[in-house]
């Protein structure tokens, strides 16, 4: 029996799978003091529930927004920086460009630790990681006792320039800092986030800092309080990058803890769509106030590379692979309004959860998108929401009234127009994560989810030219079911400086090849994984000399020991046509990143459908109004709905958290596991 | 001074279809900026960002650009009268594009080239897309600015307003070939210019698609309508101004330090939704390279409008009309051909500051005080002899002053200035790509701000030792003779100095300098932070002592200026 919890800043989301691959959930509270509260009272009711016991728990997962939160709200430890002599102000100067460009009064993000808590320390090392200036043993003890005694440090990051070439004098200062004050906790660049740049490094080994005490004692009390309700196994933590660690693991891990909610969602997108042989596919997850959508091609999620992504938490770059989610400001509670200069816009302002859409009738006044869904009947005024809510058209009515004036329209007419301009900007979030990066949408199924995913499923698959449409279960509580599925995922990174590829001999690729290899197997043995099973893909961070960002080329090292290196440039150089429209064959390429993912595969769920015997049948209809075009919409329960069930549009979908309009020139037809495959008859 | 105005868009467009239409031409813009950006090759281009790309109408009337840097916002579409004048733009083949850099058809300077594409669909001329893009080496008398040319041939290639044939002219066609032959660092000069190919190729068919999507009359009137968006927004900005005549200066730097600085002057008149804005009592142009083109002048003077306006509002055709521009011929910001126009960016922040000084004496509440308000850019360059030959290893970086603080803000520290945003370069990145040059500090210069109630970001200083012979270093800057002006009782920031040691001496260097340097020299720049707002006496207390417990400034500081009595709480 495997039980996933996701804690979320407002709710958390419990879901059990046990060996047939039935399902159950749970929704309580959360407890922003402690979180693991919730986490563990919410493990103990939905057990409880089911006449279960931990003791029969084999696996247990958890994702958890504290990491961010600690960093937002800036509850972190007392944390000092150690540097090299003369970048004291590395973290305060950034990169010196804006975020908006005409802003007079323009502020930068806000670093986590003040001017004062930063320590220079007399060393320097070249690029190639050769000691141009030696510390002395005198020097460190006085500024590990200064750091320590005076600042008052209850946490270190030490970033050092070139520590990625050569982690030599970050771990000196370490190893002082470990006989003098055990008790303080250190971040090593070299550990952290071992490549160039030195911003992007410092600020990510900072954060590491930051946040490492709180999140440590979090995830101390977590296990112990999982243990104390009985669960005898190793408790497992949702990373950024999709994957889950044990917990021993993630303590050296804190950077990577950041996105684990939607990360998992991701991940359940990439269960389904391996389980349904639909390997590529983009996943929406659209809840109330945004939009993550995310590219998935042969099964696996695409995840950051450096110029591709925004790598940041508050502002704050974060270098740590993470799964790729581009993320808009469009959701369920985005606001509709015109701007001065006359165009109606539909967010990135949200109603949110208080006070809500104005149908909800917690004193909200805006319309929003779900305002509009309802007056187009996509939502069902005569059934209530959880949480006792009860949809009411009269007020997204009277919320419409002056947008209406203003723009000589009739409130359903206005909904329609909200709508199209949401589904248009997520249709420009799609394109960003699959035509700036080579790839046709026409090419992918699209994977609806979160409350309001399935709501704009088809409109926004037509607006892109997607031809499929993969509608996954419980696609409410998607995270939770992705901490269910989610492998055992570590990522290495060897980032030495640069190497020519010319100069690179297959020798020297194998060397680095096994480097990482030995580094993960000897983790994933000492945290009790047989390393047979273990899936190891390589891929190399690449450019052309001289030029600022990195490709990140796949490579099988059998393939490329087999063929040669060319393999390896032809392979770069089809990446860089594919993403940029040319490429430059005849230049030399530099690799600068050696990676490896090793995952240990948990295996795949059962599918439960059970109680779908009951022949589908229509519960009356609504009308809808959807793409210009209203029609009567027959009403199906998604539980009733056999596998092999097949349906032409218009139909609308229901289910308990969401529901999923089908218009004319769409075909329904469910699948042997429970997912509904949605595909355009006409184009 | 009224409460904004509510416009409303042309009825006869759907307001879906023009928040969708006209999205998906910012969209356009940002593409071809994102692949421009992501496959450059040099460093001023990936770091420093100084690219820009454009969606134009069926006129070459900018429609859309990717928000990239200020300085940038009507290069393009200032680079199109030069283009009529020489050829009929209704007698275009698909294969036709034009391409200049010439500062006097409306150019920037030599470095910039312009690119500009027709976009045809069923042989109609629809749109165009453009390019403009920061080129490492453009050849000339030296590697990197000539500080030293008296004339524009010194400078580097002119490539005329053209047209080319892109099938026939590239890749290895006579005009790329041309080019190539004439920079001394081809591989990045041809890496970063196909990157700007291919973003406008790319946005050539993107735009093909919307047509064929939405139609091409809907395309149009979007077009036209976002103009006039752009146009209305602008003069709302405009409105809040109260009306009447206001004048403004501000200085530039001599050649050689101690000479006649140049002096900008701007007169502003307000008229309701319209401005007037005459440069032209600013002093004639000079014999170094401080000449601005008449189009840099230009966007200099619609940039302040631009911050005034804030983030929000396209950058497009519709922001020019409601702005005149006077300047006069022979002067510095308008000077005769040949003049050398290199450091152009010294006389385009003089004209921002003096416009923005004129305006912030009229509405000080809506104005920051001045920033460092100048380009620092460096550019290195190493020859190594060898067997075959000699190799040349060049970059370039910009570094950045301080803001001037607002009436609610501090300034922030080192940070792009207003023309610009330009991100510097990692110190880890210059050393993993070159080894004539190790940066030893990047640090915040404490007072370097000017003091206020609202103090001024702070400047910077970096150093760079010098670890090979034969390195030439060519500077661009300014504010080295004049300082940062403050706003509303808040003081002046200091002033930048650029300093050479080398065995025991320390040579001063002026801003714009080419200087020789050999195996350890170091050299430093010094640069200035903004200028404070308000009287420094008026600041918060807690402020000033966080400000010399972190170092930012000096306990003399906070007790003679501040007038801070104590360092300890009270």
């Amino acid at each position: 029996m495997i039980v996933g919890i996701e804690v979320g800043g407002t709710f958390t989301d419990l879901v059990m799978v046990d060996e047939q691959g039935g399902l159950a959930v749970h929704k309580i509270p959360s407890t922003p003091a402690d979180p693991s509260i919730a986490a563990v009272s919410g493990m103990s009711e939905i057990l409880e529930m089911a006449g279960q016991s931990a003791a029969n728990v084999s696996e247990l997962l958890h994702g958890s927004t504290i990491a961010a939160n600690a960093l937002i709200q800036r509850r972190g430890a007392r944390t000092a920086l150690i540097t090299t002599q003369g970048f004291r102000d590395v973290l305060f100067i950034q990169r010196q460009d804006k975020s908006t460009v005409y802003d007079m009064f323009y502020q930068k993000p806000t670093p986590l630790i003040g001017r004062d808590a930063v320590f220079e320390i007399n060393e320097r090392m070249d690029a190639k990681g050769a000691v141009i200036t030696p510390m002395t043993e005198d020097d460190i003890i006085d500024l590990v006792d200064h750091v320590a005694d005076d600042f008052g440090a209850e946490s270190i990051a030490i970033c050092l320039l070139h520590a990625y070439a050569n982690p030599e004098h970050e771990q000196k200062i370490a190893a002082i800092i470990a006989t003098r004050r055990p008790d303080i906790r250190v971040s090593l660049s070299s550990d952290v986030s071992p490549e160039h740049r030195e911003y992007e490094r410092t600020s990510t080994t900072v954060i590491d800092a930051y946040i490492g005490p709180a999140v440590d004692q979090y995830l101390t009390r977590y296990g112990e309080r999982v243990g104390d309700l009985g669960y005898k196994g190793t408790p497992l933590i949702m990373q950024s990058n999709g994957g889950a660690v044990p917990l021993e693991a993630a303590r050296r891990r804190i950077a990577n803890m950041f996105v684990s909610g939607p990360a998992a969602a991701v991940t359940a997108a990439a269960e389904i769509a391996k389980a349904t042989n639909t390997p590529n596919v983009i996943s929406v997850d659209v809840g109330g106030t945004s939009c993550d959508v995310c590219l998935i091609t042969n099964g696996m999620p695409e995840t950051t590379v450096k110029g591709t992504a925004e790598f940041s938490v508050d502002g704050l770059p974060l270098n740590v692979i993470m799964t790729d989610i581009v993320t808009i400001g469009a959701g369920g509670g985005s606001i509709a309004h015109l701007d001065t200069g006359g165009m109606l816009k539909v967010g990135p302002q949200s109603a949110g959860a208080v006070p809500g859409p104005a149908c909800y009738d917690h004193g909200g006044e805006s319309f929003t998108l779900t305002d509009a869904m309802l007056l187009l009947g996509l939502l069902d005024p005569t059934k209530k929401l959880p949480g006792d809510i009860t949809l009411r058209p009269d007020l997204s009515k009277n919320a419409a009234a002056n947008l209406c004036a203003s723009l000589s329209l009739a409130p359903v007419a206005l909904a329609e127009r909200v709508y199209r301009i949401v589904i248009a900007n997520m249709a420009q979030a799609l394109r960003r994560v699959s035509v700036n990066r080579g790839h046709d949408p026409r090419d992918f199924s699209l994977l609806p989810c979160g409350g309001a995913g399935p709501l704009v499923a088809c409109a926004l698959a037509a607006e892109v030219g997607m031809p499929e449409i993969l509608l996954p279960r419980h696609p409410g509580i998607f995270s939770a079911y992705g901490l269910a599925v989610a492998d055992v995922r570590i990522d290495y990174v060897r980032a030495d400086g640069a190497v020519q590829m010319d100069s690179l001999t297959t020798a020297a690729l194998q060397n680095r090849v096994e480097g990482l290899r030995d580094q993960a197997s000897a983790e994933f043995a000492t945290l009790g994984y047989d390393t047979i099973g273990l899936e190891m893909s390589y891929s190399v961070d690449a450019r052309y000399v001289g030029q600022g960002y990195e490709l990140r080329v796949a490579f099988d090292p059998n393939t490329v020991a087999r063929d040669g290196m060319g393999t390896l440039a032809d392979a770069f150089h089809d990446l860089h046509t594919q993403q940029y429209d040319h490429a430059f064959p005849g230049k030399q390429i530099e690799a600068i990143s050696f990676r490896l993912t090793a995952r240990h595969p948990r295996p795949a769920l059962p599918a439960d459908i059970a109680g779908a015997d009951d022949a589908g049948a229509a519960h009356g209809a609504r009308t809808i109004t959807l793409d210009g075009e209203t029609s009567s919409y027959d009403i199906y329960e998604r539980s009733e709905l056999p596998p092999g069930f097949t349906i032409d549009g218009p139909v609308i979908i229901v289910e308990t958290t969401t529901s999923t309009p089908i218009p004319p020139g769409w075909r329904l037809n469910v699948l042997d596991n429970g997912a509904i495959k949605l595909t355009r008859s006409k184009l | 001074m009224t409460t904004s105005k509510q416009f409303q868009i042309d009825p006869s467009i759907d307001p879906a279809d023009f928040n969708v239409i006209t999205g998906a031409f910012k969209s356009v813009a940002q593409e071809m900026q994102d692949i421009m950006l992501r496959s450059a090759y040099s460093s001023i281009v990936r770091e420093a960002k100084d690219c820009s790309t454009c969606v134009m109408d069926a006129n070459a009337r900018t429609v859309a650009q990717a928000e990239a840097i200020p300085m940038h916002m009507n290069s393009l579409a200032a680079a199109v009268p030069a283009i009529r004048a020489r050829y009929d733009l209704n007698d275009l083949s698909p294969n036709d594009a034009f391409i200049t850099n010439n500062p006097y058809d409306n150019g920037q300077h030599l470095n910039d080239i312009i690119f500009i594409l027709p976009v045809f669909h069923k042989d109609r001329l629809v749109a165009f897309t453009g390019t403009i893009c920061h080129h490492l080496e453009v050849g000339g008398a030296v590697a990197g600015s000539n500080a030293n040319a008296t004339d524009l041939y010194q400078e580097g290639l002119i490539l005329p307003t053209m047209k080319i044939d892109v099938e026939r002219d590239l890749d290895d066609g006579p005009v790329e070939r041309i080019i190539s032959a004439n920079v001394r660092l081809p591989n990045i000069v041809i890496g970063d210019f196909h990157a700007q190919i291919s973003a406008a190729m790319r946005g050539r068919g993107l735009i093909c698609e919307l047509i064929e999507r939405h139609g091409l009359g809907l395309i149009w009137s979007c077009m036209s309508a976002l103009q006039d968006y752009s146009e209305n927004m602008l003069r709302a900005t405009i409105a809040k101004l109260p009306d009447g005549e206001y004048f403004g200066e501000d200085t530039l730097d001599s050649q050689l330090l101690n000479g006649p600085q140049p002096i900008i002057r701007a007169r502003v008149v307000i008229d309701g939704d319209s401005a007037m804005i005459d440069m032209s009592e600013s002093d004639d142009q000079v014999s170094w390279p401080i000449n601005d083109p008449v189009a840099s002048t230009h966007s200099a003077v619609l940039t302040v409008f631009g911050q005034l306006a804030g983030s929000g509002v396209p950058t497009n055709d519709g922001i020019y009309r409601p702005i005149e521009i006077k300047t006069r011929k022979g002067s510095v910001l308008d000077p005769h051909h040949p003049a050398p126009v290199r450091g152009r960016m010294s006389s385009a922040y003089r004209t921002a500051t003096s416009v923005k000084r004129a305006l912030a004496g009229a509405a000080p509440e809506m104005f920051s005080a001045a920033g460092n308000d100048t380009t620092n850019t460096i550019t290195m360059s190493c020859r190594d002899e060898t067997s075959s030959g000699s190799d040349l290893e060049m970059f370039a970086e910009i570094i950045m002053g301080g803001n001037g603080a607002g009436p609610n803000n501090d300034g922030a520290e080192v940070v792009a200035q207003m023309l610009s945003n330009t991100g510097n370069t990692p110190a880890e990145a210059i050393e993993m790509d070159q080894n004539f040059v190790r940066v030893i500090d990047y640090a915040l210069i404490p007072d370097s701000g000017g003091a206020g109630r609202q103090r001024g970001g702070l400047g910077v200083r970096r150093s760079y030792n010098i670890l090979k012979d034969n390195v030439l270093i060519t500077t661009n800057s300014d504010r080295h003779e004049s300082s940062p002006w403050g706003l509303a009782g808040g003081l002046d920031a200091g002033r930048t100095t650029f300093t050479v040691y080398r065995d025991n001496q320390e040579i001063r260097v002026p801003g714009a300098s080419n200087i020789e340097c050999r195996k350890g020299d170091r050299f430093v720049i010094e640069i200035t932070g903004g200028g404070g707002y308000g009287d420094p006496k008026d600041r918060d207390r807690d402020a000033v002592r966080d400000d010399v417990r972190c170092g930012r400034i000096t306990e003399l500081a906070a007790i003679e200026i501040y007038g801070l009595k104590s360092l300890a709480a009270e």
